[in-house]
C-alpha cells in the first residue's frame, strides 16, 4: 500500500500540472525533474508577468510557481494519492528579478507527518544563478476533494 | 486614504487604476479597484487562468497570494506617494478556506509604516466579506521607494 510513487505516476503529476493546466501554459512552465528528492521546473522570461514594465518577473510569479511545486513535492513524497491543501505559504524575496531573467524553481517536500506535509525551495535566476528568493508550504493532507491524481 | 470625500474617492480609484495600468501582472491578474466602506479596494476578476485545481475548479493559491500581494502594494504605493508599484521584500499567506471559480475581493491596513519597513496585512474574501478565504502579511522596504 505504501509503496512508492511510481515513474508513471510522477509522469502523470507533471502532465496534470503543465498540460491540462491553463495558468501553466501561459507561463510556459517546464518541470526539469520530479522525484521524491526534488522538483524542479524553468519558466521563461515573459514580459507579460512583468510586475512594472521594464522590470523582471513578478513576485507573482514565483510564488505561483513555488505553490504548485510544492504540491507537486508533497505528492510525489507522499507516496500514496490524497488530497491536500496548503495551509500557508511564505516566500521572502532576497534579489529582484531582472529583465531577461528566466527562473529555475526548485521545491523539496522535507518532512511529513499523518496529517501536515512540510516543503520549501528556492527560485534562482537561470542567467546569473543569482537567488532571488526562498520559500516555504505547509500543506494539509487527506483534506475534502478529490487527489490530484487521475484515477488508477 | 479615506474616502469619504467624493472628489478624493474618484481620485484615488484613479490613481489605483493607473498603478495598475502600469504593471502587466497587475493587468494579466485582471485587477481592478473599487470603494469599500470609503476604503479602497481590489478585486481579482474571475478567469479560467486563476484556476489552480482543475478538478475542484478553485482559485490557486499562489494566484491568491499573488493577488494580495497586489492589493498591499497599491496601498502601500498610494501611502508613499509612488507612481509605481514595488514588489514585498517578504510575504505569507495563510489559506482559510476553499475558493471557487468567481470573483474574488481584497482590503488591506497598514500595520506600521516604519521609518524602513512597513507591513501591510491583506484579507481576501470571495461572496462573504464574513468568511475570509485568506489573510496574508506583507513587508516592504521604504528605502526602495523612488522619487515620484
Amino acid at each position: 500500500m505504501m509503496t512508492e510513487s511510481t515513474p508513471m505516476q510522477i509522469q502523470q503529476l507533471v502532465e496534470f500540472f503543465t498540460s491540462d493546466h491553463g495558468l501553466f501554459k501561459a507561463m510556459q512552465l517546464e518541470v526539469l525533474h520530479a522525484d521524491k528528492d526534488y522538483v524542479e521546473a524553468s519558466v521563461p522570461f515573459n514580459k507579460q508577468f512583468e510586475l512594472v514594465r521594464g522590470s523582471g518577473l513578478s513576485n507573482g510569479i514565483q510564488t505561483t510557481v513555488m505553490d504548485s511545486l510544492f504540491g507537486m513535492a508533497v505528492l510525489i513524497a507522499l507516496k500514496r494519492p490524497v488530497p491536500i491543501a496548503t495551509i500557508d505559504l511564505r516566500m521572502e524575496f532576497v534579489h529582484d528579478a531582472v529583465q531577461g531573467d528566466d527562473l529555475i524553481c526548485r521545491a523539496e517536500c522535507y518532512a511529513t507527518t499523518d496529517e501536515v506535509a512540510y516543503t520549501r525551495g528556492t527560485v534562482v535566476s537561470k542567467n546569473t544563478s543569482q537567488l532571488l528568493a526562498s520559500g516555504s508550504g505547509t500543506f494539509m493532507l487527506d483534506t475534502r476533494g478529490p487527489s490530484f491524481y487521475l484515477s488508477k | 486614504m479615506n474616502l469619504e470625500n467624493t472628489t478624493n474617492a474618484d481620485t484615488t480609484l484613479l490613481d489605483i487604476g493607473n498603478l495598475l495600468s502600469h504593471s502587466p501582472f497587475a493587468q494579466f491578474l485582471e485587477c481592478e479597484a473599487f470603494e469599500l466602506n470609503n476604503q479602497p479596494a481590489l478585486r481579482l476578476k474571475f478567469d479560467e487562468h486563476h484556476i489552480g485545481n482543475p478538478l475542484i475548479r478553485a482559485v490557486h493559491g499562489g494566484v491568491l497570494a499573488s493577488f494580495c500581494e497586489c492589493t498591499a502594494a497599491v496601498i502601500f504605493a498610494l501611502k508613499s506617494d509612488d507612481s509605481r508599484l514595488q514588489k514585498a521584500l517578504s510575504q505569507e499567506t495563510t489559506y482559510l478556506r476553499s475558493t471557487t471559480d468567481a470573483d474574488c475581493y481584497a482590503s488591506a491596513v497598514i500595520q506600521k509604516a516604519g521609518r524602513r519597513i512597513t507591513t501591510i496585512s491583506v484579507k481576501a474574501w470571495q461572496s462573504n466579506i464574513e468568511k475570509p478565504v485568506a489573510i496574508s502579511n506583507l513587508r516592504f522596504l521604504v528605502s526602495n521607494v523612488s522619487a515620484k
